[in-house]
């Protein structure tokens, strides 16, 4: 008989990779520069192409560009995904305007950071000249790639800084890209690549992966057996992601604010979490018969693993909750209904994941007393990667009732007690 | 001359249909208009059977029939006579008849129970339809409770009353339709109040599961205790609405309601998503939360918790 649910929306605006299937093209008025770039660099960027053997067409399409003398390809891992996950069923390809075209061999992932490096076997080209990702806020950097299956197309926009956390950074751009540049070189001025296009947001919100990385990436080439398990490098570049965000948290001291009666903490990781808020007041007339705070934190990217999963996430939630018109019974219902929404984990199949088992316990948090719940699943394809959740419902007070979530996408078990034991530790009952 | 009594059996549930009483001690069956009992059954031949006393016992002639005689299912008779016992079923064609004595032994009286008295409150009308209203009215209050103020009036209460009409009197109908194939007849007033109990039981159920399972942690056993009370509840209103309509439960009718209830609450518990086969993305875990309640042993510390449940739950 509860209708009168509070909805939390989903409140981050997700970054969407350049993959095809947007639409919408910009008039863009190119300038000299941006034509003398075109001119020097098209016999060295391509379309990419994965196609699906059994009826020879392409499944997936983005762009990628020639590096190295020695015929080495770099691309997005999101765009050759498929390959990885199926290689009986998918071929990876190279086309370019004038007609050239050849298969490509996948040789490096790097899933974390979303690139891949491919060869053409035995066959060399013309290849791109490597330049630096950092810039000054406000220069120009001319994105290249094939939007929509349209054509190759250059564009102009502005740098606008790394975002994140080294080793984990990310290009601003302000530029229009559009899906199928995903993989394509973004050129400085000069005409060197500063970095791979790899997401786009909103309005002319675009994102680049650092050249530098590719290049590392590269580096890592020789030491790398032929025979390569994809499955094992995907598990461990996700973990080490993990890791390197515990890193940061456990170094990090936090900043603390009041709450409901709670003490928690504020952003934990203003480089990759953002947090939103919202309170509601208890309002009979018109049908809101509790007030509620919630304050809501979760990664604002995930990290792409097959085509069809995402993870390396985190998320927290506190809400609180009063009533003067329900009585306390309904009360408690209400938050027993709000205690049973569970958040923070990626949505998965059964070809994914496993279901969720849990561990149920009163427990001692911030000394009071708190129904919690602990739920873990596995990943089936990566063995040793697991998502957690965690949620707590206060069982003192009456008139006011709190709720705390916690979730982590993508880890093990001595990332997950890491975090838990200082991100729950920290959390005090003021009275 | 000694009395016989000639008893024609439903053919499948072998209750009473009718019966014949003949004091002159003999009697004739056939389809024939010139015998005792007149039969409409196609497979009885015109003179079919004759039945006598003899030295006080049933006697019985199989006059040369078209599809003979069975006695007990055990003896088959063509053209011939045989002494019967009192109580032996025969059957002729597609009809069974007990034949019996006067002297043939009869149970000891059943008391005239609380079950008797209450269906003739039930009979009386008002008490149902009063009692159904009620249990409605406090399913609305119920309702209210929980949204208290605000648009109810104007927009749930109609709904909700019409729903808890609906659902006590769906329930009513569905007895009903049990009490029909049992006894020919529906009985529906008092089906009308064995639905308006379990409603009100259920009603009162609902807004206690809260303390009920707040120290249950398991939410398997949750699980399993709201199946089991739902066709504890189930088969308590089968049992009651066959126990006002008939004046005996015999054990197969008790087989019957304990199937009929366990069908219903994995139907119910099916839809309510309690019990589905496949995949479930979601944790389940346990959520019960109930005012005036806390742990009855020591709470486990934050950090036993993160590392305990930890273990169990990433070793599996």
């Amino acid at each position: 008989m509860i209708r009168f649910v509070l909805n939390v929306p989903f409140v981050s605006a997700l970054i969407v990779f350049l993959s095809v299937g947007l639409s919408g093209s910009t008039g863009w008025a190119l300038t000299e520069t941006a034509n003398k770039i075109y001119e020097k660099s098209s016999p060295a960027v391509f379309q990419i192409q994965v196609v699906d053997i059994f009826s020879s067409e392409k499944a997936v399409i983005g762009s990628g560009f020639r590096f190295s003398s020695d015929g080495l390809f770099g691309t997005n891992y999101h765009v050759i995904a498929d390959a990885v996950e199926d290689t009986d069923r998918y071929r990876i390809e190279y086309h370019n305007e004038n007609g050239k075209s050849g298969s490509l061999q996948l040789r490096m992932i790097d899933v974390a950071r979303d690139l891949a490096i491919l060869k053409e076997e035995g066959a060399s080209g013309p290849f791109l000249e490597i330049g630096k990702s950092s810039g000054k806020k406000g220069e120009h950097v001319y994105p290249m790639g094939n939007p929509l299956d349209l054509g190759m197309t250059i564009t102009e926009g502005t740098y606008n800084g790394l975002l994140g956390t080294k080793p984990y950074q990310q290009i601003l751009l302000s530029a229009p890209l559009n899906g199928g540049m995903s993989g394509g070189p973004a050129f400085d001025a000069t005409g060197k690549v500063v970095g791979v296009n790899v997401a786009e947001q909103g309005n002319d919100l675009s994102y680049l992966v650092p050249i530098e990385y590719l290049i590392r990436l590269k580096n890592k080439l020789e030491k790398f057996s032929n025979k390569p398990e994809w499955i094992k490098i995907i598990g461990s570049q996700i973990l080490a992601k993990f890791q390197h965000f515990i890193n940061v948290l456990m170094k990090s001291s936090w900043e603390f604010e009041d709450f409901g009666n709670l003490r928690v903490p504020q952003n934990i990781f203003p480089d990759n979490i953002k947090c939103w808020g919202k309170s509601e007041a208890e309002e009979p007339d018109e049908d809101e018969f509790y007030s509620y705070s919630y304050k809501w934190c979760e990664s604002e990217t995930d990290t792409l693993m097959t085509p069809e999963f995402s993870t390396a996430t985190i998320g927290y939630s506190f809400m609180w909750f009063e009533s003067d018109s329900l009585n306390a019974l309904k009360f408690h219902k209400v938050v027993a209904d709000q205690f049973s929404r569970s958040y923070f984990y990626p949505s998965g199949s059964e070809k994914e994941v496993t279901e969720f088992a849990c561990e149920n316990k009163f427990v001692r948090l911030a000394g009071h007393d708190w129904k919690g719940a602990y739920c873990v699943r596995s990943y089936q394809k990566f063995p040793g990667l697991h998502d957690a959740y965690l949620s707590f419902a206060d069982v003192e007070g009456f008139r006011r009732k709190h709720i705390i979530r916690v979730g982590l996408a993508g880890v093990n078990e001595t990332l997950v007690q890491q975090f838990l034991k200082k991100f729950l530790g920290s959390i005090e009952w003021r009275e | 001359m000694a009395r016989v009594i000639v008893e024609l059996l439903h053919a499948q549930k072998r209750t009473l249909e009718d019966r014949f009483v003949f004091d002159n001690g003999h009697a004739s069956l056939g389809r024939a208009y010139s015998n005792d009992i007149i039969l409409d059954d196609p497979f009885i031949s015109p003179r079919h059977l004759y039945i006598s006393i003899e030295e006080n016992q049933i006697q019985i002639q199989d006059l040369a029939s078209e599809n003979g005689t069975r006695v007990n299912g055990t003896h088959h008779l063509k053209d011939q006579s045989l002494k019967v016992e009192s109580g032996d079923e025969i059957f002729i064609g597609r009809s069974v008849f007990r034949l019996l004595l006067a002297d043939h032994p009869v149970g000891p009286a059943l008391r005239m129970d609380a079950w008797v008295a209450l269906r003739q409150h039930c009979d009386k009308g008002w008490f149902p339809n009063y009692l159904t209203l009620a249990i409605t009215a406090l399913g609305v209050w119920f309702g209210y409770m929980g949204s208290p103020g605000g648009s109810f009036w104007k927009e749930s209460f109609v709904p909700l009353f019409i729903a808890y009409i609906g659902s006590i009197h769906f329930f009513a109908i569905c007895l009903s339709g049990l009490a029909y194939h049992n006894f020919r007849r529906v009985f529906y007033l008092r089906n009308l109040m064995v639905a308006g109990v379990g409603t009100l039981i259920s009603l009162f159920y609902e807004q206690i599961e809260p303390f009920l399972y707040f120290w249950i942690l398991s939410p398997g056993v949750v699980v399993t205790l709201d199946l089991l009370f739902s066709i504890f509840i189930f088969a308590l209103m089968f049992w009651a609405s066959l126990r006002l309509s008939g004046d005996v439960i015999f054990l197969k009718d008790k087989i019957r309601i304990a199937s009929l209830a366990v069908i219903f609450s994995l139907l119910i518990a099916y839809v309510n998503k309690d019990i589905h086969p496949g995949f479930v993305e979601d944790p389940k875990y346990h959520t019960h939360i109930a005012p005036w309640l806390g742990p009855i042993f020591e709470p486990t510390p934050l950090d036993t918790f993160i590392e305990q449940s930890g273990k169990k739950l990433f070793s599996r």
